[in-house]
């Protein structure tokens, strides 16, 4: 089967010249390969949110969350074209191959509302609230002031992803208890999904140097030990906090590799009234 | 050197977390989880104060920007909010608050008080916020929240690829 070809070289014109000048690198290929991998991955992560609007159909959710579902999946759209951009600025073509793309699961073993809980927990209660940190983090080393501006759009949009799903899971809680344990036993899967997700995207080096890290090329480490952070501190005990319980092993081995403390990520209560969390300094 | 060009790597790190906190763990001020975030930074050694003012200076590099609307950057762009109630800018700095009640001149809680009973101090800061910018939902986040959900107003917001195919037994 041919490869499909995302090509958008046209498309990023219009966010050219808001971008600006930036600085040229001696060797640019890093800066290049990694803005056309995220202008990919945000290209194609528009049909996630495409999918979740039909789910939320289903689910009878409101029109308004519908609507906002929608609104995400242009805006992922919308991320990729200031992605492309950005390689174009920085001296690339913005073309690549499309990867094979999995189909978002309907999971029709259970009923629609656990389905569509299922996917959010995954996509904005995880992966989402995952990328809030990381690009904030970005952004705080960022040189460029057009570059920082669209990183912030994008920023923004991200934050409103993340929002959204943990904003529903509160909107619903306290779930059932079987709804509860159904949750619990995905989030388990999707934890350790998005941290094999992550790690295949965050590669294992200390940055290039200042000059990479101003257009964008931050240390990969670094990004590995945020993401440790957040998925023990944050995310493990905010679904917890809900009556879903996502730490697996693997997370705990995560949070041995980066030191973060070994009493965040064995939390032995299950609500938010007596919820522990251990001292992170 | 761009001013955020400055930051250490722990800075960096914190400042992340505290955003993806403030996210996922947004309405729950009184999470024992956003103050412990909040600790660990300050344990850098900087203050909350320090904090808003470097995010406050930092978001003027886009103020100017054609796209920094706030519709456009609830985050990253808060100083819009920040100067859109003026009493604000004293609460955050924590100058004219009130200890004992959380209250400012202004009449908006100050939540960084010692002694407090934060979840009752962040519902009521929740509210004033809700009143005073009703109509605009990232400025009432940088008020509930603070700039770019650093939580230097003693609330951390309340606490918050494709999903994985494979079935769940």
């Amino acid at each position: 089967m041919t490869a499909l070809v995302l090509d958008l070289q046209s498309a990023a014109r219009p966010f050219l010249s808001e971008l600006g000048e930036l600085p040229s690198l001696a060797d640019p290929t890093a800066a290049q390969r990694t803005w056309r991998a995220r202008m990919v991955n945000e290209h194609v992560s528009a049909r996630v949110f495409g999918a979740l609007l039909g789910q939320a159909m289903a689910a009878g959710l409101s029109a308004q969350r519908q609507t906002q579902l929608a609104d995400f999946a242009c805006e992922e759209l919308r991320h990729a074209r200031q992605c492309a951009a950005v390689v174009q600025a920085l001296g690339g073509a913005a073309v690549a191959e499309l990867p094979n793309l999995p189909a978002v699961p309907q999971h029709a073993e259970v009923d629609p509302l656990q389905a569509l809980l299922r996917n959010i927990v995954s996509v904005c209660c995880l992966s989402e609230t995952v990328a809030v940190a990381l690009i904030r983090a970005e952004t705080l080393q960022i040189g460029p002031p057009g570059l920082r501006s669209l990183l912030d759009q994008i920023l923004a949009d991200e934050v409103g992803h993340a929002q959204f799903g943990w904003s529903l899971l509160r909107e619903l809680a306290p779930l059932p208890a079987a709804l509860e344990q159904g949750l619990t036993s995905y989030a388990k899967v999707a934890m350790d999904h998005v941290i094999e997700h992550e790690l295949a995207h965050l590669p294992d080096h200390r940055g290039f140097g200042p000059a990479a890290a101003q257009v964008g090329v931050c240390s990969g480490r670094a990004a590995r030990a945020l993401l440790a952070d957040t998925l023990a501190t944050v995310v493990a005990p905010g679904l917890l906090s809900l009556g879903i319980d996502a730490r697996t092993p693997r997370l705990s081995q995560l949070c041995e590799e980066f030191a973060v403390p070994a009493g965040v990520c064995v939390i032995h209560t299950a609500k938010a009234s007596d919820l522990q969390w251990a001292k992170l300094a | 050197m761009p001013l955020h060009a400055a930051h250490d790597a722990r800075s960096i790190h914190l400042r992340a977390l505290r955003a993806a906190a403030a996210v996922a763990l947004g309405a729950a001020c009184s999470s024992t989880a956003g103050q412990n975030v909040v600790a660990v930074a300050n344990d850098t050694g900087q203050s909350d104060s320090t904090l808003t003012a470097h995010d406050a200076a930092a978001g003027a590099d886009t103020a100017g920007a054609p796209d920094s609307s706030p519709a456009d950057s609830p985050v990253a762009d808060s100083s819009a909010a920040d100067t859109a109630a003026s009493p604000d800018v004293a609460a955050q700095d924590g100058a004219s608050g009130d200890a004992q009640t959380g209250e400012t001149m202004g009449g908006k809680p100050d939540c960084k008080a010692l002694g407090l009973d934060m979840g009752a101090c962040c519902t009521a800061l929740t509210t004033w916020c809700e009143a005073a910018f009703a109509n605009d939902q990232e400025a009432r986040n940088t008020c509930i929240f603070g700039p770019n959900y650093d939580s230097s107003t003693g609330c951390t917001p309340w606490g918050p690829p494709a999903p994985p195919a494979m079935a769940v037994a």
